[in-house]
Order: C-alpha cells, then structure tokens, then sequence
C-alpha cells in the first residue's frame, strides 16, 4: 500500500515537470512582456526592472532558476502585485477557493448520489425523468451560464439573496456554491443511476433478495458498495470540474478565490501568477486522483495495486 | 423472402427487415427511434441555417447602435428581442454571433480530429516503443488542467479567431487520439493491410492510404461531441473576457454583456442564454444519438 502510494507520488513528478515546463516556455514565446503597459518607464528604468526579476538572462537559466524555486515552494514575485509573492497571493485566496468546492463536492455528492439511487430503484418513474434531463442540462449548461441567472432571479427578481460579494455574512455563499455543485450534481446522479441499474441486476444482490432480506437492506448493504464505485471514481475528474468552474463562478460572484487571481493574471501577462495557479491547480488535481485511487483501494477488496 | 402476409416476424419486431441491410442503414434506423436525436436532427440544422441566413433577414444591422432606441424591451416596434447597451437590435446580434461560435467549433473540431486521427493512428500502427512513449504524452496531457492550457494558448497566439480554434482544438485531440488508436490496433490485424505491407508499401503511407480513412468513419461519431464542447469552450473564454474581441462577437460575450446589464434589462441576458443552451443540448442529444446508434462498441 505504502509503496503504491510512494510510486504513485514518483510517477507524479513528470507530470507535474511537464505542467511547470509547457507552461514556463509558452509564456516565453507570448509576445508582450508584463512591463509593457507602463508606458511612463525609461529604457533604463525596464533594464533594471528586468534586472530585477532576472529576465535579462538566457532563458535556460531563468527556467533553472524558476525550477529550484518551485522546488522549494518559491514560485517567485508577482509581476503585478508588487511586494506580494506569488505564494502569498495564492495561500490568501485558496481557502475561499476550497470552501467553496470541498461544500459544492459535499453538496452535490449527497444529492447526486440520492437521486441517482432512487431514479435506479424506480426506473421510468417521475423522479427517473427528473435525473436524466438534469444529467443532460449539466452537460449542456455551464457555470457561466447558471449563474448570471441565479443572479437574476434570487437575487435581482426576488431579493432573498445577494447578489455577489464575499466575507459579510454567510448568505452570500448561497449561490455561488448552488452554481458550482449543479452540474457536479448532474454528472454524479446520472453516472449513480447507471451504475445502481447495474449493480442491482448481479448475482449477490439477487441472493440477497432470494434469501428474504427487505429491499431497504438490500439496497443500502449490498447494493450501493457496487453500486457506487463508478460514482468513486468520478469525483476526482470533478475535483478538476470544480476547479475550472470556480474561475467563472469566482467572477460572476466577484469572490477573491485563486479562480480570479488566475483569470485576472492571464490579461496582465502576470508571469509568475499564471505559471504559480497552473502548478498550484496541477498539484490539487493530481492530488485528488490519488486520493480517491486510495479511498477505491479501501472500499473495493478486488483491487489491489501491489 | 417468404410472404407471411400481414403477420409481423421476431425480425420486424426489432425493427430489422429481413432484407439484408449496410450498417449505415441499421444504425439510422435505431437513430430514428432516438425521439431527443430525431428532435435535434431538426433543431441543429435550423439554428445553423438561421446562423448563416438569419442576419440578411432582420432589418437591422447587428453593429449599428441607435441612440434612440437603447436598451428597449422586447417586441419594441421591429426589435423582436429587444436591443443592447447601444441600441444594437439584439435578434441580429445574436445570429451573428451564434456565426463565430459554430464556426469556431467546426474548425476546432476539425483541428482536434486531423492531430486526433494522425497522432493516435501513428501510434497505434508502429505500437511498441513508439506507442508506449506515445501514450505516456497523452497520460501526462490528461493530468492537466487543460481550460487553463487553453487560456494560456490565448496568451500566445492572441485573441483573433483563429487563435481561439487552434488553442480549443490544441487541447481537446486527446479522446480522438487514444479512441482512433484502439481502432488502429485492430485494424492493423486486417488482411488488406497485411497486404499493402507485402506488396512493400511504406509503413507511413500505409497509415494514411489505409488507416486513416477506415477509422475515420468511427472517429467522427465520437467527434460529433466536440462540437458541444467546442461551443462550450469558446463561450466560456470569451465570457472571461480572454476570447473573441469586439467587433466580433460571439454567444459567451453576449452572455457575458448581459450578465452585466441584468438588473434593468433582463432580456439581454435570457436571449442569448436560450439560444446556447438550445444549441448546445440538441447538438449533445444529437451526438449521444449517433453514437448509440453507430458505435459498434455498444453492443
């Protein structure tokens, strides 16, 4: 197990050499550089600006440099953001980012596997129909999309809630998490409901009916541990779902997660914060899919991975 | 065929004639009783028609604001849908825009299958070390949080169009590349191209005299679902503000225009956001449909 999970964190590192390689070198060829827009600076003044940051060295040597400081969790200064760091900027926004998903993942894992379940068990009913368009509605409308219209009926039309912001009072948490668990919402209902079909079809649940057990107990012992691995291992993908719904839910509700610092960045030819928030999410997903790789080892005994 | 009079056979009863039939014939048969495709096949041509003839129609140009008339509901004389900000006529821009983000997802799509089809049939066909070191790329690629790849491609190549499709389409050839390698695999078994290899043909022009064009057929079902995620992509760039600029226009700007101007005029938003959302679930109903009925993994 233990040496699993070593190699796994091994196999882990080109990944994620990859991730701070593509994105070191693209930002390079990017034509612009982040001291463009001020347009008040003598050439001296970006020579030493330049100097500063190191961008007057061979790009080799920037890339080494950036290299051993993200080694040491230094992604460097921000560009824009002066005297803040990029880790700064990121560990000040992160925890509303996460707050955020870790209450969408939880919100929209319960309801999604609920109605999954039940649309399962009651196949072709009301309920049945209800999960399968709002399968479809959450692959076919996106975030950006569910949001501006919460906006405009919760919060515009009927006035229960704010409309955006962050920090004053718990209300304002409402929507922005609705919107981000919705389409999460969709996928894991309808993934739920594929697999539970299946799952109550085999042989162990079959028995378990044959031999007298109450359809309540069947499904929540025998059923549902099949049932449910499928829906498992999906919620790491989501993790990544999430994290690329934040960027447009932390905009629509003006929330100062990492989503904007990132958005916000890439219109600044913010270097190091663009490059810091792709690394930064690369770990959070890589992360994630080993963390359910862990927990799927631990519900399902036929896996192993020694 | 034995005439058994008005009785219907186990056969009719699936929907199969006795007639033997191509698989094309077989699989438009179940996409005909898919209702939700059957629905889109009507939907999608009409929004893309409307799209492409829609603006000579409306007797507004989608680019003139009228000061006279800003910000005016509904139904307000000739404004079917109202106009903008600027008293731009809101049908027409929407038509418009509704141009750049299906063309953007045609090209896109079309970029993501050419590198799709040629990466994943090389790949496959050489299978061994090149496969092996192959398929570990596409691993990797997997791993990454690829909107923000796509966002980053915007910051290299601009903002034109151009730029959108090839960075949309950079990002999204993994599934057409690991889906066209497992066709390659197969394929490769086939006599015909044991054949092509004795008659001393070039492994290379092997892959595209007769790999490429017999997976193509399969790669293009699943590619169909692309389309919805092209549109998706490119609305969802633009929508941050990092896609199309003006005067171009597309639904994700619109959205994005009429989120802003909600409070007072609520139609600027809905509009466009009905015209997506239409868009993009008959074109996945329609996609879902074919590949029910023409992926022969599926049964």
């Amino acid at each position: 197990m233990l040496r699993y999970f070593l190699r796994r964190l091994l196999v882990a590192i080109p990944t994620l050499l990859a991730i701070i390689t593509i994105s070191f070198f693209m930002i390079r060829i990017a034509p612009g550089g982040p001291f463009d827009a001020n347009r008040k600076a003598t050439p001296e003044v970006i020579a030493n600006l330049n100097k500063a940051y190191h961008l007057d060295e061979p790009v080799i040597e920037q890339y080494g440099r950036y290299l051993w400081g993200v080694v040491h969790f230094d992604f460097g200064p921000s560009f824009k953001y002066r005297d803040y760091t990029v880790s700064e900027l990121i560990f000040r926004g992160f925890p509303i980012s996460l707050e955020i998903g870790l209450w969408a993942v939880l919100i929209s894992s319960v309801i999604g596997i609920t109605l999954g379940t039940v649309a399962a068990l009651r196949q072709n009913s009301m309920v049945d129909y209800v999960v399968m368009t709002l399968g479809m509605g959450g692959i076919a409308i996106p975030t950006f999309v569910t949001a501006p219209l919460f906006q405009l009926f919760f919060a515009v039309t009927l006035h229960w809630l704010p409309v955006a912001g962050w920090g004053d009072s718990w209300h304002q948490k409402i929507l922005p998490i609705c919107a981000l668990s919705l389409p999460n919402m969709a996928g894991i209902s309808r993934l739920t409901r594929g697999s539970m079909i299946e799952s109550l079809r085999s042989n162990h649940v079959r028995t378990a009916r044959a031999k007298g057990l109450g359809m309540r107990l069947t499904v929540m012992r025998h059923a549902l541990l099949g049932g449910l691995l499928p829906t498992l291992a999906y919620i790491g993908p989501t993790a990544a779902g999430i994290v690329t719904g934040s960027v447009v839910i932390e905009r629509a509700f003006s929330i100062p997660g990492i989503g904007r610092y990132f958005v916000e960045a890439a219109s600044n030819r913010d270097y190091t914060l663009v490059m810091g928030t792709v690394i930064f999410y690369g770990m959070l997903i890589i992360l994630a899919n080993l963390l359910v790789d862990l927990v799927y080892s631990l519900v399902d005994p036929k896996i192993s991975y020694d | 065929m034995t005439d058994l009079g008005a009785q219907p056979t186990i056969l009719a009863e699936f929907g199969l004639s006795e007639k033997p039939r191509s698989k094309f014939r077989d699989g438009f048969t179940r996409l005909r009783r898919n209702r939700a495709a059957l629905f889109s096949m009507i939907v999608v041509p009409l929004i893309v028609l409307a799209c492409i003839f829609g603006p000579y129609l409306v007797p507004f140009d989608p680019s003139e604001a009228d000061f006279d008339a800003i910000s005016v509901p509904p139904l307000t004389g000739l404004h079917l849908f109202g106009t903008d900000d600027l008293g731009r006529d809101l049908l027409a821009r929407i038509l418009v825009a509704g141009r750049t983000s299906l063309l953007i997802a045609l090209l896109a799509s079309s970029v993501a299958i050419v590198i799709g089809i040629t990466y994943g049939s090389i790949a496959g066909f050489f299978g061994g070390m090149v496969d092996l070191i192959m398929m570990r790329v596409v691993d990797v690629l997997y791993g990454l949080p690829f909107l923000f790849f796509v966002i980053m491609l915007t910051m290299v190549l601009g903002r034109g169009l151009s730029a959108i499709f090839i960075a949309i389409g950079a990002v999204l050839w993994l599934d057409v590349g690991v889906i066209t390698r497992g066709q390659t695999l197969s394929l490769k078994q086939k006599e015909f191209i044991e054949a092509a290899r004795a008659g001393g043909m070039r492994p290379l022009r092997i892959v595209r005299k007769h790999i490429m064009p017999n997976v193509l057929g399969a790669v293009i079902v699943y590619a169909s679902l692309l389309v919805p995620v092209v549109i998706l992509g490119e609305s969802f760039l633009s929508y941050l503000g990092l896609g199309v600029q003006e005067p171009e226009t597309s639904w994700g700007v619109l959205i994005s225009d009429g989120a802003s101007a909600m409070d007072n005029a609520p139609w600027q938003l809905i509009f466009p956001v009905l015209f997506l959302v239409v868009t993009l679930f008959s074109m996945n109903f329609l996609a879902d449909g074919l590949r029910d009925a023409f992926d022969p993994k599926d049964r």
